[in-house]
């Protein structure tokens, strides 16, 4: 198990590197000068000589990303005399633009789209997956035949109908719901919760159907298994062969479904985050990108890979945890 | 243990039809089927691949699918009419009054839960202990089929045991209540010969032990021969002969029956050429062929003209002076025993 | 004000550097306003009388209670020596600096640039233009108290030197010291920057050539006081030290920012800013359709919001149909900015083909695709309606025909980019392909990468012949429309940094913008109108199209709803809580 997951982290790392460093060629050794760039039209060449600086555009590229790497990890100094600016790690650049450290921008979004994401992830799942499992359990009833046009309904709804929708309903129409915007939970957990409460209940019914069809489905395959007759010819109750038996058969599959449902969040929140006017990672890369603020998208291109490498790994874990045969190999 | 054979069978069945409702049409199994098994013995049911045992099996349990499924017809397990039964009664007679031990011991387990648990589990539903005595009783049958280490092996999954260990631990699990009807449904198909036959015997020491009856479903009239005191050859879901091991294996009535024991590679040796499968393929349940159903693929059909075979359907009639053994054949007696004398030679040859 | 960008194409955060305007406010006693664009007065500069504070009440006006701003971006730049986009200026000047001159709105929609820190317009000492002297008025002071002393204004425009800052207007810099070898105060150089004195409480300017508007150039944000020991450099732009109204009290970045009462402002000493909410809160993050339905839904708790960003095209037909369901929290105008096809006169030098491009210009079916009368106004002149000294003629009214026997049956064939932004401008190009057709002119239309659009069609050995262009003023003067777009002044050789992009220079025109920039403010401002109808006329260097117009809608709590003329935006000098119980805090 050690061996395993050390292995693992090995390959986390050498993901990593491999990510960033092909994010920072991409965008440092395109063609366009990333400082005319980023320094705007209306840009004089001497701020453009102090935004090259900063960026440390005329050294090899090879020392800027190991300068670059350096920093996240250990921190560093961005550009020189009376201009000289002390990055502490992990520093990710400064954003010319916002006038800021990059980290600190990250470090503010991050926390945003966690909980619009995570939020969302843990209603989404609750739901989706409960709804599958009963409509499996009650299977040809009313019930089933519900959530199957529930799903069916809630796959066709994209999120820039979903959001505005709930926002015109239950904000400006019934006004019955707080606009939507985010306190930190350990500020005022009730505040967090009426903020959030519209971009989750929007990405969870537009992750609903997935998760649901996929939940019913695997149940019902896995209620066709050998071990699961087995059980009934034991002569266990059907709703333990049920609940027992078949659950914890699909346990691995749903949660794999689950786990990487967390990264198609993230992706969903990009969506939402814009609609409810959230100022999360999403917003902030596709403004970055719009404004090709160049380190603000490599942090945030860093920061997505090092969540979805780490999703993945949480949920090998977790698969080790479920499923006994992962466990030895 | 268990009572001693009382003389009434412990299995009755009479005139059972499971029939499926699919798209295509109906799907007749299992079309009228009877037999009976008492305690203490065997019965084995063979046929080939399609031709109902397994449905027969899974219906006096109450395991077939039940979707748009009509049983009909009376199975009497232990004095309660599993067809007529209500499913909780049924269901609590499973494990305890008739339990079942699978083909596939790999996907027959649960993979997610240790040996120990699954039949601590089997136990409990039927003994109020705790779940250390449980599991004591698993370690005590896990060592009573002849598994070794099983102190250590209890705690162990699926995927820690082999093939031939795994069916060990199924049995086991099916015989921790004592079961009064066990049913086999090609336990050993999938092992080697070697485990095949250490299964066999267990299952044979076993019964002398708790005096249980048991139907034992298999392809294999080797098989039949080691282990079953009657047989039942099912066909298209009925079935056309039945009688004492004796009498279907060294007398056989049934053309289907021949063609069974023809197709087996003989046990003394170098008969290989003589092998001669059963032309043609098992009939579609679903356009079962008229008259006999057996009639495409009969050697001796009497075809046209007032040829009965495709045109009326054979009951199941005694054979003469063969008490118990009955055939389900239009050729008449003296016929079939002539032909049943030379395959009996060949294959004994 | 320097090129915008279109408003119904680009989005983001240059949507922002668009909301500028100016025009009348019809101010009904409720406060909310319709504005003509139109500044009524020549008599534009105001007088010491006119620089003393307080300013006029607003009728209706509350003090007290807090305005809620909702927006997609923050105010990058708010330090005064950056900031040059009309919202971030608005702020900036409006609520948390004040300059050397400023511009009051009236109240009729016309405006007047008066003495805001210093106690008149300026001086021109010798009558030449060439030295100017502002003095400070008495009993100026900070948020912390401390008080404003001219040095503190010098030193604001010296640090406005330094290539680091350069993103604010660069026009007294320049006329300063042309050279610009001065990089400002910071490694050990000058704390003053050079062509400047500071004497006591007295500010004296000397340049080379006559600069008659410098009343104008110092009412431009880096004139705000800055002590050197408050100078934070670059950081100086999250948290400017207050010398205004109000002062940051917190800040998060490209998120939220409150602002309270800076105790130390004086109102008696300002003749421009009233100061009624006793707070202010901003939150960024809203993209602008949201932003105006969320404004139009003026659900409980959003009362007081307001914005700079006007209302979304897409609900702008709800708003406009319905204007009297608004009353109160409306307000409209024509802005500053116009749009022009930029002819390239380094291509088309044949006077008969620039003719009919504009004779052939189909103008109502571009302001119908930009959005309709209320995203634009048709606009004959290269001026807009709010530049004191516009003259309103129309020298190529819409004549195909006419375009036609100019053209003399010649098959012309002109090359069109535009930026490759949307599926609007792509829409767009087709419409002129398909107009300028029927006068016998074929476009060839390509689509340039929209990053770039202004450094492509700004440089000289561009290959195209017709392409778009926005302009504003920088101030209420024609001197900041025609030498940078149809000078020589906009013919700098460097792609970006040039505003010239029809290309076009004539001697005769040349000459009498030397004579106009030498003359008294007064007596220049018409001249400006002239030489527009004149250039347009002789010459038609280019093909005007529009003025930009634009709706804004507050909640309905929020009152004193102006246009500034100057920066074209909302007014927040102006803007006060109707009821400052409701949503307080
Ligand atoms: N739920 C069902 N619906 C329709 N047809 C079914 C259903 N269950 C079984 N059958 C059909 O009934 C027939 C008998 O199946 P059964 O499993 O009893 O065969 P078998 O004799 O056990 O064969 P094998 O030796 O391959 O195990 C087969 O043709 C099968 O396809
Ligand atoms: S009835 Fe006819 S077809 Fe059927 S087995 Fe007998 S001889 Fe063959
Ligand atoms: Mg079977």
């Amino acid at each position: 198990m050690l061996r395993f997951v050390v292995r693992r982290l090995l390959l986390i790392v050498l993901t990593l590197t491999v990510v960033s460093f092909g994010t920072f060629m991409l965008f440092f050794a395109a063609p366009s000068d990333p400082a005319r760039i980023l320094c705007g039209t209306r840009c004089q060449p001497a701020q453009i000589e102090a935004v090259r600086d900063g960026l440390g555009l005329d050294r090899p590229i090879m020392t800027q990303y190991v300068e670059y790497m350096g920093g996240i990890f250990a921190g560093r100094t961005l550009g020189e005399g009376d201009w000289a600016k002390d990055c502490s790690a992990p520093c990710f650049g400064y954003s010319y633009t916002q006038n800021q450290e990059v980290s600190e921008i990250v470090a503010r979004a991050l926390p945003v789209s966690a909980s619009v994401a995570i939020g969302a992830w843990i209603i989404q799942t609750l739901i989706s997956v409960s709804s599958g499992v009963i409509a499996a359990r009650k299977r040809g009833t009313a019930v089933d035949r519900g959530t199957i046009a529930a799903t069916l309904i809630g796959g066709a709804l994209p999120i820039y109908f979903v959001g505005p929708m709930l926002l015109l309903i239950f904000r400006y129409q019934l006004e019955i719901l707080p606009q939507p915007s985010y306190t930190p939970l350990l500020d005022d957990p009730l505040a967090f919760a009426g903020g959030m409460i519209m971009p989750w209940a929007t990405l969870a019914i537009v992750g609903f159907a997935f998760d649901a069809r996929l939940s019913r489905s695997q149940m019902l395959e896995t209620l066709d298994e050998d071990f699961i007759r087995t059980s009934r010819a034991k002569g266990l109750k059907d709703r333990v062969v049920f609940w027992r038996h078949a659950l914890r058969a699909s346990a691995t599959p749903l949660a794999t479904s689950a786990g990487l449902g967390l990264g198609g969040l993230l992706g969903g929140a990009v969506v939402t985050e814009s609609i409810f006017g959230l100022n999360g990672l999403g917003k902030l890369s596709l403004d970055a990108i719009t404004a090709r603020n160049l380190p603000i998208v490599m942090a945030t291109v860093l920061i997505a890979a090092t969540f979805v490498v780490f999703g993945t790994f949480i949920v090998d874990m977790l698969y080790a945890a479920i499923d006994p045969r992962v466990r030895l190999s | 243990m268990s009572t001693v054979t009382t003389g009434t069978p412990y299995l009755e069945v009479e005139d059972l039809k499971v029939h499926f409702k699919t798209e295509d049409g109906i799907v007749k199994a299992v079309d009228g089927v009877s037999f009976s098994v008492e305690r203490g013995k065997t019965l084995g049911i063979v046929g080939e691949s399609g031709s109902g045992k397994s449905v027969t099996s899974l219906t006096l349990l109450g395991l077939h699918n039940m979707r748009a499924t009509t049983v009909t017809g009376r199975a009497s397990v232990g004095g309660t009419d599993v067809v007529a039964a209500p499913h909780s009664t049924v269901q609590k007679m499973r494990g305890k009054d008739m339990a079942m031990i699978f083909q596939d011991p790999l996907t027959a387990l649960h993979p997610y839960y240790s040996i120990g648990r699954q039949i601590v589990e089997a136990y409990r539903i039927h003994h109020k202990v705790s779940k250390e005595v449980a599991l004591k009783r698993a370690v005590e049958m896990l060592d009573r089929v002849g598994i070794p280490e099983p102190q250590r092996r209890v705690k162990q999954y699926p995927h820690e045991f082999s093939g031939g260990m795994r069916q060990r631990a199924m049995i086991a699990m099916a015989l921790v209540n004592d079961p009064d009807l066990i049913i086999a449904d090609e336990p050993t198909t999938a092992l080697d010969v070697t485990v095949q036959a250490q299964i066999l015997d267990l299952l044979g020491d076993l019964q002398k032990e708790f005096n249980s009856a048991i139907i034992m479903i298999t392809h294999d009239l080797g098989v039949i021969t080691q282990i079953a005191d009657d047989v039942l050859v099912m066909y298209g879901g009925r079935a056309v002969e039945k009688g004492t091991v004796e009498q279907v294996l060294r007398k056989p009535h049934h053309p289907y029956t021949w063609g069974l024991l023809n197709s087996v590679p003989s046990l003394h040796g170098d008969a290989s050429e003589d092998l001669k499968p059963i032309p043609g393929n098992p009939p579609s349940l679903l356009n079962v062929p008229s008259g006999c159903a057996f009639h495409p693929r009969c050697a001796h059909a009497m075809l046209g003209g007032d040829g009965p075979c495709a045109k009326i359907r054979p009951e199941l009639e005694v054979v003469q002076g063969l008490k118990n053994h009955t055939v389900a054949c239009h050729l008449s007696e003296a016929v079939r025993a002539t032909i049943s004398d030379e395959v009996i030679e060949k294959v004994d040859a | 004000m320097r090129k915008h960008a279109r408003v119904a194409v680009l989005g983001g955060l240059v949507l922002s550097l668009a909301l500028t305007a100016c025009s009348t406010n019809s101010g009904d006693g409720s406060g909310e306003g319709t504005n003509e664009g139109t500044q009524g007065s020549l008599d534009i500069i105001g007088t010491a009388e006119d620089a003393k504070g307080p300013a006029a009440p607003v009728e209706g006006a509350q003090t007290g209670g807090t305005l809620k701003y909702i927006g997609l971006t923050d105010f990058t730049h708010l330090d005064p020596a950056r900031t040059y986009v009309g919202s971030f200026m608005m702020i900036q000047s409006g609520l948390l600096g004040r300059t050397l001159t400023g511009y009051k709105e009236v109240g009729d929609g016309s405006i007047q640039l008066v003495g805001d820190l210093a106690t008149d317009s300026g001086k021109d000492v010798a009558g030449d233009c060439k030295t100017w002297e502002f003095t400070l008025k008495d009993g100026l002071k900070y948020e912390d108290g401390t008080v404003i002393t001219a040095q503190d204004v010098a030193y604001g425009i010296a640090r406005s030197f330094s290539p680091e800052l350069a993103d604010g207007a660069q026009f007294l810099q320049n006329w300063l010291q042309e050279s610009r070898e001065y990089k400002g105060p910071y490694d050990g150089a000058e704390k003053v920057p050079p062509g400047v004195k500071v004497d006591g409480n007295k500010l004296t300017f000397s340049f080379d050539t006559a600069r008659c508007e410098v009343p104008f150039a110092v009412a431009m944000p880096n004139t705000t006081p800055v002590p050197e020991a408050k100078d934070t450099k670059t950081d100086y732009d999250n948290k400017p030290f207050s010398s205004g109204p109000y002062k940051i009290e917190s800040r998060t970045l490209g998120e939220s920012m409150t602002l309270v009462r800076n105790e130390h402002w004086a109102a008696d000493s300002d003749p421009i800013r009233h100061a009624y909410p006793d707070k202010w809160t901003f939150e960024f993050g809203t993209e602008p359709k949201d932003n105006s339905v969320r404004l139009d839904a003026n659900a409980s708790g959003d009362e007081n919001l307001w914005s700079f960003t006007g209302v979304h095209p897409d609900i702008l037909g709800n708003v406009t149909g319905n204007m009297d369901k608004y009353k109160g929290r409306l307000v409209h105008g024509e802005q500053k900015y116009n749009g022009y096809l930029a002819i390239n006169n380094l291509r088309v030098k044949d006077l008969a083909v620039r003719q009919a491009l504009n004779y052939a210009v189909p103008r109502d079916r571009w302001i119908q695709l930009n959005g309709g009368e209320f995203a634009g106004k048709p606009n004959t002149s290269f001026m807009t309606k709010s530049v004191p000294g516009y003259k309103e003629f129309n020298v190529y009214p819409t004549d195909i025909e006419k375009a036609k026997g100019l053209l003399g049956g010649k098959a012309t064939k002109l090359r069109y980019a535009y930026s490759n932004d949307g599926e609007l401008s792509g829409q767009i190009a087709d419409m002129f392909k398909e107009e300028y057709a029927k006068a016998g002119i074929e476009l060839e239309t390509i689509a340039i990468s929209p990053d770039d659009y202004y450094g492509q069609i700004g440089d000289p050995t561009n290959k195209y012949d017709l392409y778009w262009a926005g302009w504003g003023a920088d101030w209420p003067s024609g001197s900041t429309v025609i030498p940078p777009c149809l000078g020589e002044d906009g013919l700098v050789l460097d792609a970006n940094t040039g505003t010239n992009y029809s290309f076009f220079t004539e001697k005769t025109i040349e000459d009498e913008i030397d004579r106009l920039s030498g003359l008294p403010i007064t007596e220049a401002l018409p001249g400006w109108g002239e030489l527009d109808e004149k250039i347009l006329t002789e010459f038609a260097p280019y093909v005007p199209l529009d003025s930009s117009y634009n709706v804004w809608i507050t909640g309905s709590n929020v009152g004193g709803q102006y246009l500034q003329q100057n920066l074209s935006t909302v007014d927040v000098t102006k803007l006060f809580v109707r009821d400052p119980a409701l949503n307080a805090g």
